[in-house]
């Protein structure tokens, strides 16, 4: 019996790349016949199992396709066309309307996204969703087939690796280092990261910086207002990476002293867990997927007000007890994502959806 | 929350920060967003930083693109087709030099911009192996300003005894 992964892009280092390798990995410990096709194959993954999507191999009615959506593409279409059982991984759409005014292609993309998500209402047997917020996103667009949780397979183990020194040098210093990673996009609200540190910096403590760790390949027109808008401020100490090496992520990361996250949309949130993984006490505003992923842990903003999150990042800088319980919180959590409690998860769901 | 989790509250945390907000002095500031969106002119003038990965995959946009194609297909049928299919072979004389001429702009700039992106690879790997000789040779310092001052107690120690 083959179980096979299908997706439009499988891209280098990426949340939804890095989780369908890692299941291709759980699914070959199954002892189940894999691979990974999809359309546009970044050259630095190098799996002799990763073909391109026209070679997916002829697949009987007891083999299983699992599609990852997470992006409008004529793939899509191709679902019905398998005449085998099909699992969708949900890892949730970004909507369109956070991305119009700055990059109309992918508004568009995204648009289309979410009119496939909805056709493909009634092409699945069974779905996974990265989050309780993409289960009900899924139960709102139709879906009647049975939908479980399960969280993306993080690699915390390429997170213990050494972290670039040249970084460390240039800022390990006396100053507070407030982070956020992900990419420079209109949805992650990085105006707002920046309105709170605006805050922080003016008001509270003057010896801070900001990082804001992401590329902006595709929204450079938001990127280039967020250096527009700091300029405004005069805002010093704003810092954008850009797309960095692994290794200067890891020293950001081990840099931070508070992770702020202001996104209003997220299916999951994989630098949350990051966060939690280092250590970093996390200031996290309500929105979609941000709560599941928190799971009770971190410090949720229930308003989007950027002087209580300013206030709340100084809180956690002055306030030993409520620091060191905030980070103990965010440990718990992180037991949740590890990779074995995941991985056990995810052969349950895929025995009980074969009927061993 | 998990059973296993510290109770927080943070119920009176918020409170006791919103009393630390009224005391703080937050004046009522202009920092909206929304009057950078979309204002070309405020993001045009913006300095914005080098990256790499952003100029290889401009480049490679670039370079995909560079080719402009003079003739589009117009499918046939109908007076507008008859016109517009007319109107492209008369404008053909003219049309193909310049494209040409565009075209040969475009490979040059291609050229260009794939010989600058080489050079930056190259100062970054120049600079990258330069880190790496300083690396080692801060952690050098580091073992020797180690060693230094054992010796010195040592000695210190010695001197004591004599």
């Amino acid at each position: 019996m083959k179980i096979v992964q299908l997706l439009p892009t499988l891209a280098f280092g990426d949340a939804v790349g890095n989780d369908t390798m890692a299941l291709m990995q759980v699914i070959r410990e199954m002892g189940y016949e894999t691979g990974i096709y999809a359309e546009s194959i970044d050259e630095r993954i190098k799996d002799k199992a990763v073909k391109p999507a026209y070679k997916v191999p002829y697949m009987k009615p007891d083999d299983i396709l699992i599609y990852h959506m997470s992006i409008g593409s004529q793939l899509t279409y191709t679902i019905p066309e398998f005449n085998c059982r099909k699992i969708m991984i949900y890892h949730n759409v970004t909507p369109p309307e956070f991305l119009e005014a700055y990059n109309p292609f992918t508004a568009d993309a995204c648009r289309e996204g979410l009119k496939q998500v909805t056709y493909l209402a009634d092409k699945f047997d069974y779905c996974l969703a990265d989050s309780a917020f993409n289960k009900q996103e899924l139960i709102r667009m139709g879906y009647t087939c049975p939908i479980d949780v399960l969280p993306i397979l993080i690699p915390f183990e390429d997170y213990k690796k050494a972290p670039s020194k040249k970084v460390l040098r240039r800022y390990r210093d006396h100053k507070t280092n407030i982070l956020f990673t992900g990419r420079i996009a209109p949805n992650k609200k990085q105006e707002d990261v920046i309105k709170s540190f605006y805050y922080y910096k003016k008001y509270i403590n003057p010896d801070s910086r900001l990082f804001l760790v992401g590329s902006y390949y595709g929204m450079e027109n938001y990127y280039h207002s967020l250096k527009a808008f700091v300029e405004r401020l005069q805002l010093e100490d704003v810092y954008f990476t850009g797309q960095i090496k692994f290794n200067e992520v890891l020293a950001y990361y081990h840099l931070a002293d508070v992770f702020l996250c202001m996104s209003e949309h997220e299916g999951f949130c994989v630098p949350l867990a990051e966060a939690m993984d280092f250590r970093i006490p996390i200031i996290a505003y309500d929105s979609s997927a941000i709560g599941d992923t928190l799971g009770g842990s971190g410090i949720l903003l229930k308003e989007k007000d950027h002087r209580i999150a300013a206030e709340m990042a100084d809180r956690l800088m002055t306030d030993q007890k409520l620091r060191e319980d905030v980070i103990y919180n965010q440990s718990v959590r992180l037991k949740d994502f590890e990779h074995g409690t995941i991985k056990d998860q995810f052969e349950k769901y895929i025995k009980t959806f074969i009927g061993e | 929350m998990s059973s296993q989790m510290k109770e927080i509250n943070i119920e009176k945390i918020m409170e006791e920060i919103r009393e630390d907000i009224a005391k703080r002095g937050y004046k009522d500031e202009d920092i909206d967003f929304e009057n950078i969106t979309g204002n070309v002119k405020a993001v045009l003038g913006v300095k914005t930083d080098f990256s790499e990965y952003e100029l290889t995959h401009a480049v490679e946009g670039a370079a995909g693109v560079h080719k402009i194609e003079y003739y589009r297909m117009i499918p046939k049928g109908g007076l507008k087709s008859f016109i517009q299919r007319s109107i492209r072979k008369m404008v053909r004389f003219m049309m193909i030099p310049m494209v040409d001429q565009q075209n040969q702009f475009n490979y040059q700039m291609i050229v260009c911009m794939r010989q600058m992106e080489a050079f930056v690879k190259e100062c970054n790997d120049r600079a990258e192996q330069k880190d790496q000789i300083i690396d080692g040779l801060e952690e050098q310092i580091f073992q020797l300003k180690n060693r230094c001052e054992a010796l010195e107690s040592q000695l210190e120690n010695k001197e004591a005894d004599a």
